[in-house]
């Protein structure tokens, strides 16, 4: 509580001038002369006074010291401490009137009206002295004994408390005895009356009933009961089954995430690689990455490759074509070349028919007819100089076949005669197998 | 300490002056413990009989050590002590003041020193000091010579 300032008072009559402080208008509080000039003011205003000006505010006559400054005569402090004042609470309400020296004890002690704040912990209410006991009946913060339990309560909990107070006396809703309120869970617990169900419910059992009952009565013939260790082994296995899909779950999903990001990187690295590279891009089909993006439009690159695509299939034809023309003219060839031969076998025969009828005349006109072996020999003897004139034909067999071209070619052969010269060359067919096609050839 | 004193001692004054008024004085603007205005009338039979002018007392806080600044404004009366910038040449108001004086005392000094004026005259050096002056007269250094008003 802050100390009375004695110069906010209010003073019952007006006061005499001369006890009024000409610094601070009021009623002189601690005054003091200065012996110098006898001039009395309050302490604390003529201390600042002379503080800004040592001289006395009223005659200015100079002070040299504060120690000049000596407490007012008796009779001067007596008339102001004895001068009737309200209390300071006056506009509260309080009536006290009382010698101004005297009322810093009422105001401290006695006047009801002083605004105090209620001591109790937690409710620090300003209240009026007068009003304190009337406020610590009521006081909510105000701690008092509970009635069952014994503990301190304070007021505005009380009504929370008695419905939680650990010795309250509750009576259990089955078998209707009272406990207090700690021990009701407990008992609620193992209460014998209590309704319950068959310990196997969760595996089908539709049994309720006391609870004594239970132990002593149902279990013994639950159907149940022989089958519990084959419940609690499939409860267990059924347990794993479910761990066991949670984490699969969890793993798909964490695959979907990771095959939902390798799609985006994908798709955002073949963005890039397209606007690196524009002309590869264009076609899906062609393009390294396998995008699963839709391919683009018709572009010029699938133009280009399906102009490609026909330029190949064209080649193929033409070369299955080629193929095929050059095998007919292979057999056409074929065909015409063994007609050829044919051909000139048949000359050769009749070449040699003629040489052998031509050899039969000489032989016939020389008079006697030589065996074969010895024309051979002979013709060899003879020829000499004719078998120079055809080039690169040696060996007798050629020697002698020369000589027979170019009888040929002088000799037109007897036409009635050929048959039987056609015979007799025959005779001869093996000495002249191919030579008359080489020298075609 | 002084703030107390300050607001304590001027609301005193304040309600001292508007029950028990000087004859010629009165409260015009009191709104705040800074600035107040009284208005000032001429003393019947003297030069400045009819008139009224306007005091403004400006209080630091602090006041009542510490003196006022009083100016006129508005209508200034000619005089040999007030310049026309309404600087009123007066030593108890500068460096012969006192906690003692108050508002009131100062309003009386300021209508005797109209009254006893013979010839309405500005200052000798009213032009000079005009041109050359703070705002607060309480800036200025005063020479005090006439101590017939």
């Amino acid at each position: 509580m802050e100390a009375l300032d004695l110069r906010s008072l209010l003073y019952v009559e007006t006061v005499n001038s001369n006890l009024i402080c000409c610094i601070c208008h009021t009623p002189f509080v601690d005054p003091v002369v200065i012996e110098s000039c006898g001039h009395t003011f309050c302490r604390s205003c003529i201390s600042q006074a002379i503080t800004s000006r040592p001289t006395c505010p009223v005659d200015r006559s100079r002070l040299s010291d504060v120690s000049e400054l000596k407490p007012a005569s008796k009779i001067i402090s007596n008339m102001v401490n004895e001068l009737l004042v309200h209390c300071p609470n006056n506009d509260l309400g309080c009536n006290y009137q009382g010698q101004r020296q005297l009322l810093n004890c009422h105001f401290k002690e006695g006047c009801m009206f002083t605004i105090i704040e209620c001591c109790n912990e937690g409710c620090q209410e300003a209240i009026f002295k007068k009003d304190l006991t009337s406020h610590m009946e009521k006081c909510r913060a105000k701690v008092i004994d509970h009635e069952i339990c014994k503990c301190k309560v304070q007021l505005g909990t009380l009504e929370g408390h008695c419905d939680s107070c650990p010795m309250k006396h509750i009576e259990c809703p089955h078998c209707c005895t009272t406990l207090p309120q700690s021990a009701i869970d407990v008992h609620l617990e193992e209460c014998p009356e209590r309704l319950s169900t068959c310990l196997y419910a969760e595996y089908g059992c539709s049994w309720a009933g006391r609870q004594r009952d239970l132990l002593e009565v149902h279990i013994p013939s639950c159907p149940f009961e022989p089958l519990k260790d084959f419940f609690i082994t499939y409860k267990q296995r059924n347990e794993i089954l479910e761990q066991d899909n949670k984490q699969l779950r969890t793993t798909v999903q964490d695959l979907n995430k990771t095959v939902t990001s390798l799609q985006n990187q994908l798709s955002s690295i073949s963005d890039w690689l397209a606007s690196m590279f524009p002309s590869h891009f264009l076609n899906p089909d062609n393009t390294i990455t396998t995008s699963e993006r839709p391919p683009p439009l018709l572009t010029t690159h699938e133009l280009l490759l399906s102009e490609n695509e026909h330029f190949k299939n064209d080649i193929e034809t033409l070369n299955v074509n080629l193929t095929d023309l050059e095998l007919r003219q292979n057999v056409a060839l074929m065909t015409e070349s063994l007609r050829t031969q044919e051909e000139i076998q048949n000359l050769k025969n009749i070449c040699h028919s003629l040489r052998m009828q031509m050899y039969y005349l000489l032989m016939e006109r020389r008079g006697d007819e030589p065996s074969v072996r010895n024309v051979v020999n002979t013709s060899v003897a003879r020829s000499g100089l004719t078998g120079s004139l055809v080039s690169g034909i040696s060996g007798t067999n050629g020697s002698n076949l020369s000589e027979a071209d170019v009888l040929t070619t002088t000799i037109r052969p007897p036409g009635p005669n050929i048959p039987s010269s056609v015979q007799t060359l025959r005779k001869f067919g093996s000495f002249v197998p191919d030579s008359p096609r080489q020298e075609k050839l | 300490m002084s703030t107390t004193l300050f607001s304590k001692r001027l609301s005193k004054e304040l309600i001292d002056l508007k029950i028990n008024p000087p004859a010629g004085i009165e409260v015009a603007e009191s709104d705040t413990f800074k600035c107040w205005k009284l208005s000032l009338d001429g003393v019947e039979g003297t030069l400045y009989a009819g008139e009224r002018f306007t005091l403004e007392f400006r209080f630091t806080p602090n006041y009542p050590m510490e003196s006022p600044e009083v100016v006129f404004v508005g209508n200034i009366p000619i005089h040999p002590h007030i310049y026309s910038n309404g600087h009123i040449c007066l030593n108890v108001l500068y460096n012969q003041w006192s906690p003692v004086l108050s508002v009131r005392s100062v309003c009386l000094s300021i209508q005797s020193m109209l009254s006893s004026c013979t010839t309405k005259e500005p200052p000798p050096d009213n032009n000079h000091y005009v041109k050359t002056a703070k705002a607060s007269p309480k800036q200025t250094q005063w020479s005090f010579h006439d101590d017939s008003v």
